[in-house]
Protein backbone atom coordinates (compact mmCIF):
# COMPACT_ATOMS: atom_id res chain seq x y z
CA UNK A 1 0.00 0.00 0.00
CA UNK A 2 1.80 3.39 -0.89
CA UNK A 3 2.71 5.56 1.44
CA UNK A 4 -0.08 8.99 0.64
CA UNK A 5 2.05 10.91 2.63
CA UNK A 6 4.90 10.48 -0.10
CA UNK A 7 2.80 10.42 -2.88
CA UNK A 8 1.22 13.78 -2.21
CA UNK A 9 5.03 15.20 -1.23
CA UNK A 10 6.01 13.81 -5.26
CA UNK A 11 2.98 15.45 -6.87
CA UNK A 12 3.68 18.81 -4.75
CA UNK A 13 7.48 18.61 -6.29
CA UNK A 14 6.50 16.97 -9.70
CA UNK A 15 4.13 20.43 -10.03
CA UNK A 16 6.93 22.50 -8.60
CA UNK A 17 9.51 20.81 -11.57
CA UNK A 18 6.91 21.08 -14.26
CA UNK A 19 6.44 24.81 -13.66
CA UNK A 20 10.36 24.97 -13.77
CA UNK A 21 10.71 23.09 -16.76
CA UNK A 22 7.99 24.50 -18.94
CA UNK A 23 9.59 28.03 -17.89
CA UNK A 24 13.14 26.68 -19.14
CA UNK A 25 11.36 25.10 -22.21
CA UNK A 26 10.97 28.30 -23.76
CA UNK A 27 14.27 29.25 -23.59
CA UNK A 28 15.75 25.59 -25.75
CA UNK A 29 15.85 25.17 -28.95
CA UNK A 30 16.12 22.11 -31.32
CA UNK A 31 17.22 21.83 -35.18
CA UNK A 32 13.75 19.83 -35.61
CA UNK A 33 11.97 21.89 -37.83
CA UNK A 34 9.19 24.49 -37.02
CA UNK A 35 7.40 27.04 -38.65
CA UNK A 36 4.51 27.59 -41.07
CA UNK A 37 5.18 26.96 -44.23
CA UNK A 38 2.75 28.44 -47.80
CA UNK A 39 3.20 27.11 -51.34
CA UNK A 40 1.06 28.05 -54.13
CA UNK A 41 1.08 25.86 -57.67
CA UNK A 42 3.45 28.01 -60.08
CA UNK A 43 0.83 27.89 -62.99
CA UNK A 44 -1.93 28.72 -60.79
CA UNK A 45 -1.00 31.30 -58.09
CA UNK A 46 -3.69 32.89 -56.34
CA UNK A 47 -6.14 30.37 -56.71
CA UNK A 48 -4.78 27.63 -54.50
CA UNK A 49 -2.84 27.29 -51.36
CA UNK A 50 -1.33 24.90 -49.52
CA UNK A 51 -0.17 25.20 -45.99
CA UNK A 52 2.15 22.73 -43.85
CA UNK A 53 2.30 23.93 -39.92
CA UNK A 54 4.34 22.89 -37.02
CA UNK A 55 4.39 24.70 -33.62
CA UNK A 56 5.68 22.04 -30.88
CA UNK A 57 3.79 19.51 -30.92
CA UNK A 58 1.13 20.87 -32.93
CA UNK A 59 0.86 19.83 -36.48
CA UNK A 60 -1.69 20.71 -39.54
CA UNK A 61 -1.93 20.93 -42.99
CA UNK A 62 -4.20 23.04 -45.21
CA UNK A 63 -5.45 23.48 -49.38
CA UNK A 64 -7.53 26.70 -49.56
CA UNK A 65 -8.63 26.55 -53.53
CA UNK A 66 -10.63 30.54 -54.55
CA UNK A 67 -12.24 30.50 -57.67
CA UNK A 68 -15.47 32.82 -58.96
CA UNK A 69 -18.84 30.69 -60.29
CA UNK A 70 -21.12 31.67 -63.46
CA UNK A 71 -22.34 34.73 -61.89
CA UNK A 72 -19.05 35.86 -60.53
CA UNK A 73 -19.52 34.81 -56.71
CA UNK A 74 -16.92 34.18 -55.01
CA UNK A 75 -16.39 30.37 -54.20
CA UNK A 76 -13.93 29.41 -51.96
CA UNK A 77 -13.02 25.70 -50.28
CA UNK A 78 -10.57 24.84 -47.79
CA UNK A 79 -9.49 21.27 -46.67
CA UNK A 80 -7.93 21.11 -42.88
CA UNK A 81 -6.13 18.46 -40.84
CA UNK A 82 -8.18 18.82 -37.78
CA UNK A 83 -6.57 15.22 -36.37
CA UNK A 84 -3.53 14.06 -38.44
CA UNK A 85 -3.17 10.41 -38.65
CA UNK A 86 0.98 10.23 -39.72
CA UNK A 87 3.52 12.53 -38.73
CA UNK A 88 7.42 12.44 -39.45
CA UNK A 89 9.32 15.07 -38.44
CA UNK A 90 13.20 15.91 -38.78
CA UNK A 91 15.08 18.56 -39.24
CA UNK A 92 14.97 19.10 -42.38
CA UNK A 93 11.88 17.42 -44.13
CA UNK A 94 8.31 17.58 -42.19
CA UNK A 95 5.16 15.54 -43.23
CA UNK A 96 1.60 15.50 -41.90
CA UNK A 97 -1.22 13.66 -43.30
CA UNK A 98 -4.86 12.79 -42.54
CA UNK A 99 -6.26 9.84 -43.97
CA UNK A 100 -10.03 10.03 -43.20
CA UNK A 101 -12.04 12.56 -41.39
CA UNK A 102 -10.29 16.14 -43.21
CA UNK A 103 -12.69 18.84 -42.58
CA UNK A 104 -14.01 20.78 -45.58
CA UNK A 105 -15.03 24.36 -45.52
CA UNK A 106 -17.18 26.04 -48.53
CA UNK A 107 -17.66 30.16 -48.58
CA UNK A 108 -19.53 30.84 -51.42
CA UNK A 109 -19.81 35.35 -52.07
CA UNK A 110 -18.32 35.92 -48.36
CA UNK A 111 -20.88 33.51 -46.71
CA UNK A 112 -20.00 30.71 -44.78
CA UNK A 113 -21.95 27.51 -45.94
CA UNK A 114 -19.68 24.74 -44.38
CA UNK A 115 -17.49 25.37 -41.91
CA UNK A 116 -15.32 23.03 -41.31
CA UNK A 117 -17.37 19.74 -41.52
CA UNK A 118 -15.38 16.20 -40.93
CA UNK A 119 -15.76 13.67 -44.27
CA UNK A 120 -15.01 10.12 -43.45
CA UNK A 121 -13.71 9.28 -47.03
CA UNK A 122 -11.53 12.48 -47.48
CA UNK A 123 -7.52 12.19 -46.84
CA UNK A 124 -5.10 15.23 -47.23
CA UNK A 125 -1.17 14.26 -47.23
CA UNK A 126 1.28 17.23 -46.93
CA UNK A 127 5.34 17.29 -47.11
CA UNK A 128 8.08 20.11 -47.32
CA UNK A 129 11.80 19.82 -47.38
CA UNK A 130 13.18 22.90 -45.79
CA UNK A 131 16.64 22.31 -47.91
CA UNK A 132 14.70 22.83 -50.78
CA UNK A 133 12.32 24.49 -49.61
CA UNK A 134 9.57 23.21 -51.33
CA UNK A 135 6.37 21.55 -50.75
CA UNK A 136 3.92 19.08 -52.04
CA UNK A 137 0.45 18.50 -51.00
CA UNK A 138 -2.37 15.87 -52.43
CA UNK A 139 -6.12 15.95 -51.40
CA UNK A 140 -8.35 13.34 -52.09
CA UNK A 141 -12.36 13.74 -51.10
CA UNK A 142 -15.79 11.83 -51.74
CA UNK A 143 -18.83 10.80 -50.51
CA UNK A 144 -21.99 9.02 -51.49
CA UNK A 145 -24.51 11.88 -50.92
CA UNK A 146 -23.38 15.88 -51.53
CA UNK A 147 -27.53 17.20 -51.40
CA UNK A 148 -26.55 16.52 -47.41
CA UNK A 149 -24.17 19.03 -47.29
CA UNK A 150 -25.15 21.57 -49.72
CA UNK A 151 -28.23 23.04 -51.56
CA UNK A 152 -29.00 22.29 -55.05
CA UNK A 153 -28.28 26.00 -55.76
CA UNK A 154 -24.69 25.90 -54.14
CA UNK A 155 -24.06 22.47 -56.04
CA UNK A 156 -24.06 23.93 -59.18
CA UNK A 157 -22.36 27.11 -57.94
CA UNK A 158 -19.01 24.76 -56.50
CA UNK A 159 -19.46 23.07 -60.05
CA UNK A 160 -18.97 25.66 -62.51
CA UNK A 161 -16.45 27.54 -60.09
CA UNK A 162 -14.40 24.31 -59.66
CA UNK A 163 -14.41 23.68 -63.55
CA UNK A 164 -12.44 26.89 -64.01
CA UNK A 165 -9.36 25.62 -62.03
CA UNK A 166 -6.86 23.43 -63.60
CA UNK A 167 -5.71 21.86 -60.73
CA UNK A 168 -8.71 20.36 -59.14
CA UNK A 169 -11.38 17.66 -60.50
CA UNK A 170 -14.58 18.29 -58.61
CA UNK A 171 -17.49 15.95 -60.21
CA UNK A 172 -20.72 15.23 -58.91
CA UNK A 173 -23.46 12.98 -60.11
CA UNK A 174 -26.59 13.77 -62.31
CA UNK A 175 -28.65 13.37 -58.94
CA UNK A 176 -26.09 15.89 -57.00
CA UNK A 177 -25.64 12.52 -54.67
CA UNK A 178 -22.09 10.59 -55.17
CA UNK A 179 -19.50 13.41 -55.47
CA UNK A 180 -15.31 13.58 -55.66
CA UNK A 181 -12.73 16.21 -55.01
CA UNK A 182 -8.97 15.94 -55.48
CA UNK A 183 -6.42 18.38 -56.65
CA UNK A 184 -2.56 18.39 -55.95
CA UNK A 185 -0.32 21.60 -54.88
CA UNK A 186 3.10 21.40 -55.43
CA UNK A 187 5.51 24.90 -55.64
CA UNK A 188 8.34 26.35 -53.71
CA UNK A 189 7.52 28.29 -50.06
CA UNK A 190 6.90 31.72 -50.18
CA UNK A 191 7.72 33.48 -47.07
CA UNK B 1 -44.13 41.28 -48.93
CA UNK B 2 -45.12 37.76 -48.21
CA UNK B 3 -42.79 36.20 -51.03
CA UNK B 4 -39.61 37.88 -49.32
CA UNK B 5 -40.96 36.44 -45.79
CA UNK B 6 -41.17 33.11 -47.62
CA UNK B 7 -37.70 33.09 -48.37
CA UNK B 8 -36.29 34.48 -45.52
CA UNK B 9 -38.04 31.46 -43.61
CA UNK B 10 -37.01 29.51 -46.40
CA UNK B 11 -33.47 30.39 -46.22
CA UNK B 12 -33.47 30.34 -42.33
CA UNK B 13 -34.56 26.56 -42.77
CA UNK B 14 -31.88 25.17 -45.10
CA UNK B 15 -29.38 26.93 -43.12
CA UNK B 16 -30.30 25.13 -40.18
CA UNK B 17 -31.24 21.78 -42.02
CA UNK B 18 -27.52 21.97 -43.45
CA UNK B 19 -26.15 23.06 -40.11
CA UNK B 20 -27.88 20.29 -38.47
CA UNK B 21 -26.79 17.52 -41.00
CA UNK B 22 -23.70 18.95 -41.34
CA UNK B 23 -22.68 18.56 -37.02
CA UNK B 24 -23.75 14.92 -37.10
CA UNK B 25 -20.73 14.25 -38.95
CA UNK B 26 -18.36 12.78 -36.50
CA UNK B 27 -14.85 11.85 -36.46
CA UNK B 28 -13.70 8.23 -35.09
CA UNK B 29 -10.47 9.23 -35.28
CA UNK B 30 -9.25 8.97 -31.20
CA UNK B 31 -8.79 12.18 -29.16
CA UNK B 32 -8.39 12.81 -25.50
CA UNK B 33 -5.43 12.34 -22.49
CA UNK B 34 -4.96 9.02 -21.90
CA UNK B 35 -3.14 8.39 -18.70
CA UNK B 36 -1.65 4.84 -17.48
CA UNK B 37 -1.14 3.72 -14.26
CA UNK B 38 0.67 0.24 -13.14
CA UNK B 39 1.28 -1.37 -9.92
CA UNK B 40 3.72 0.95 -8.71
CA UNK B 41 1.92 4.60 -8.03
CA UNK B 42 4.79 6.63 -8.18
CA UNK B 43 5.54 5.50 -11.74
CA UNK B 44 3.00 7.46 -14.17
CA UNK B 45 2.76 8.04 -17.67
CA UNK B 46 0.55 9.66 -20.36
CA UNK B 47 -0.31 9.69 -24.36
CA UNK B 48 -2.07 12.92 -25.39
CA UNK B 49 -3.84 13.59 -28.65
CA UNK B 50 -5.71 16.74 -28.82
CA UNK B 51 -6.34 17.63 -32.72
CA UNK B 52 -3.06 18.17 -34.06
CA UNK B 53 -1.35 18.44 -30.60
CA UNK B 54 0.68 15.37 -29.34
CA UNK B 55 2.65 14.31 -26.43
CA UNK B 56 3.84 11.33 -24.76
CA UNK B 57 5.10 11.68 -21.31
CA UNK B 58 5.69 10.63 -17.46
CA UNK B 59 7.46 10.64 -14.34
CA UNK B 60 8.56 8.70 -11.83
CA UNK B 61 8.75 9.85 -7.86
CA UNK B 62 11.82 8.44 -5.64
CA UNK B 63 13.49 8.43 -2.05
CA UNK B 64 16.84 9.75 -2.18
CA UNK B 65 19.50 10.29 0.36
CA UNK B 66 18.35 10.69 3.88
CA UNK B 67 14.91 10.43 2.88
CA UNK B 68 15.40 13.25 0.16
CA UNK B 69 12.20 13.02 -2.01
CA UNK B 70 12.60 13.36 -6.05
CA UNK B 71 11.06 13.47 -9.09
CA UNK B 72 11.95 12.71 -12.22
CA UNK B 73 9.66 14.10 -15.33
CA UNK B 74 9.76 13.91 -19.40
CA UNK B 75 7.88 14.77 -22.00
CA UNK B 76 7.33 14.97 -26.24
CA UNK B 77 7.65 18.75 -26.71
CA UNK B 78 8.81 18.29 -30.18
CA UNK B 79 7.30 14.77 -31.24
CA UNK B 80 9.28 13.35 -34.10
CA UNK B 81 6.54 10.71 -35.31
CA UNK B 82 2.74 9.97 -34.73
CA UNK B 83 0.32 7.70 -35.97
CA UNK B 84 -3.29 7.99 -34.75
CA UNK B 85 -6.48 5.53 -35.62
CA UNK B 86 -9.54 5.41 -34.26
CA UNK B 87 -8.17 2.96 -31.49
CA UNK B 88 -4.49 3.37 -31.81
CA UNK B 89 -2.40 6.47 -30.96
CA UNK B 90 1.25 6.20 -31.19
CA UNK B 91 3.68 8.99 -30.17
CA UNK B 92 7.05 9.08 -30.74
CA UNK B 93 10.50 12.05 -30.42
CA UNK B 94 13.71 10.03 -31.00
CA UNK B 95 15.69 12.81 -30.17
CA UNK B 96 15.31 16.37 -28.06
CA UNK B 97 12.76 14.81 -25.64
CA UNK B 98 12.98 17.19 -22.44
CA UNK B 99 14.12 15.41 -19.21
CA UNK B 100 14.17 17.34 -15.70
CA UNK B 101 14.52 16.08 -11.71
CA UNK B 102 12.73 18.12 -8.97
CA UNK B 103 14.95 17.49 -5.92
CA UNK B 104 13.08 18.48 -2.45
CA UNK B 105 15.74 19.45 -0.47
CA UNK B 106 18.07 21.18 -3.01
CA UNK B 107 16.02 22.62 -5.81
CA UNK B 108 14.77 22.31 -9.02
CA UNK B 109 16.99 21.46 -11.60
CA UNK B 110 16.94 23.48 -14.76
CA UNK B 111 15.24 21.71 -17.69
CA UNK B 112 17.71 19.58 -19.83
CA UNK B 113 16.75 18.91 -23.64
CA UNK B 114 19.76 16.06 -24.61
CA UNK B 115 20.12 15.07 -28.29
CA UNK B 116 19.92 11.49 -26.79
CA UNK B 117 16.69 11.45 -24.88
CA UNK B 118 13.81 10.11 -26.69
CA UNK B 119 10.50 8.93 -25.52
CA UNK B 120 7.85 6.73 -26.78
CA UNK B 121 5.03 6.17 -25.72
CA UNK B 122 1.58 4.32 -27.32
CA UNK B 123 -2.69 3.34 -26.13
CA UNK B 124 -4.92 1.30 -27.39
CA UNK B 125 -8.37 2.04 -26.36
CA UNK B 126 -10.00 -1.78 -27.04
CA UNK B 127 -7.42 -3.28 -25.30
CA UNK B 128 -7.75 -0.75 -22.71
CA UNK B 129 -3.60 -1.13 -22.20
CA UNK B 130 -0.72 1.43 -22.92
CA UNK B 131 2.96 2.23 -22.18
CA UNK B 132 5.71 4.76 -22.65
CA UNK B 133 9.62 4.38 -22.56
CA UNK B 134 12.02 7.53 -22.01
CA UNK B 135 15.72 6.48 -22.42
CA UNK B 136 18.54 9.43 -22.15
CA UNK B 137 22.39 9.43 -21.81
CA UNK B 138 25.67 11.22 -22.16
CA UNK B 139 29.15 11.38 -21.78
CA UNK B 140 29.66 13.29 -18.33
CA UNK B 141 26.99 13.04 -16.06
CA UNK B 142 29.03 15.50 -14.18
CA UNK B 143 27.78 18.21 -16.15
CA UNK B 144 24.24 17.99 -15.20
CA UNK B 145 24.53 16.57 -11.56
CA UNK B 146 26.90 17.10 -8.60
CA UNK B 147 28.04 14.40 -6.31
CA UNK B 148 25.55 14.88 -4.06
CA UNK B 149 22.50 14.82 -6.87
CA UNK B 150 23.90 11.54 -7.96
CA UNK B 151 24.37 9.60 -4.73
CA UNK B 152 20.85 10.70 -4.00
CA UNK B 153 19.83 9.74 -7.86
CA UNK B 154 21.16 6.34 -7.02
CA UNK B 155 19.82 5.43 -3.84
CA UNK B 156 16.51 6.37 -5.15
CA UNK B 157 16.52 4.81 -8.52
CA UNK B 158 18.98 1.49 -8.51
CA UNK B 159 17.15 -1.45 -8.19
CA UNK B 160 13.98 -0.16 -8.84
CA UNK B 161 11.34 -2.05 -11.30
CA UNK B 162 10.59 -0.64 -14.10
CA UNK B 163 14.13 1.99 -14.14
CA UNK B 164 17.70 1.84 -15.11
CA UNK B 165 19.98 4.50 -13.73
CA UNK B 166 23.60 3.51 -14.52
CA UNK B 167 26.76 6.15 -13.80
CA UNK B 168 30.28 4.26 -14.64
CA UNK B 169 33.91 5.28 -13.79
CA UNK B 170 34.01 7.29 -16.63
CA UNK B 171 31.29 9.21 -16.05
CA UNK B 172 29.04 8.12 -18.40
CA UNK B 173 25.43 7.43 -17.59
CA UNK B 174 22.23 6.60 -18.84
CA UNK B 175 18.68 6.33 -17.93
CA UNK B 176 15.87 4.19 -18.80
CA UNK B 177 12.49 4.60 -18.05
CA UNK B 178 9.69 2.48 -18.66
CA UNK B 179 5.82 3.12 -17.85
CA UNK B 180 2.96 0.75 -18.83
CA UNK B 181 -0.34 -0.11 -17.37
CA UNK B 182 -4.07 0.35 -17.91
CA UNK B 183 -6.00 3.11 -18.78
CA UNK B 184 -7.56 5.21 -15.71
Amino acid sequence: MPDTKFIRIVGALLVVGLVAARAEAALVTTPLIEGDFIWEPGDDFDHEACTIFVDGASFSARVAIDSVDDSMQEVALSFETQQPTNITRGTDKLAVRQGQWVSMGVQIGGADILVQVPIEKCSLSASFGLSKSRGVTSLSCKGDDLSQLLSPTNIASVTSAMATRKHVKFKVDSARKKWSLSTACAGVFTP
Amino acid sequence: MRSGFATAISTCCAVALFAARAASAQSSLLEGDFALTGVDLNIGCEVDANGGTFNASGYVGGVGTAGELIALMYDSPQPTAVSRGSDKITVKQSHFAEFSVAFQNQGDLPLTVLGSCSVSGSVSLSKGTGGVTFSCGGDDIFQLLDTDHIASLQTAFVGRKGLKFKVNAQRKWSLSIACGGVLQ
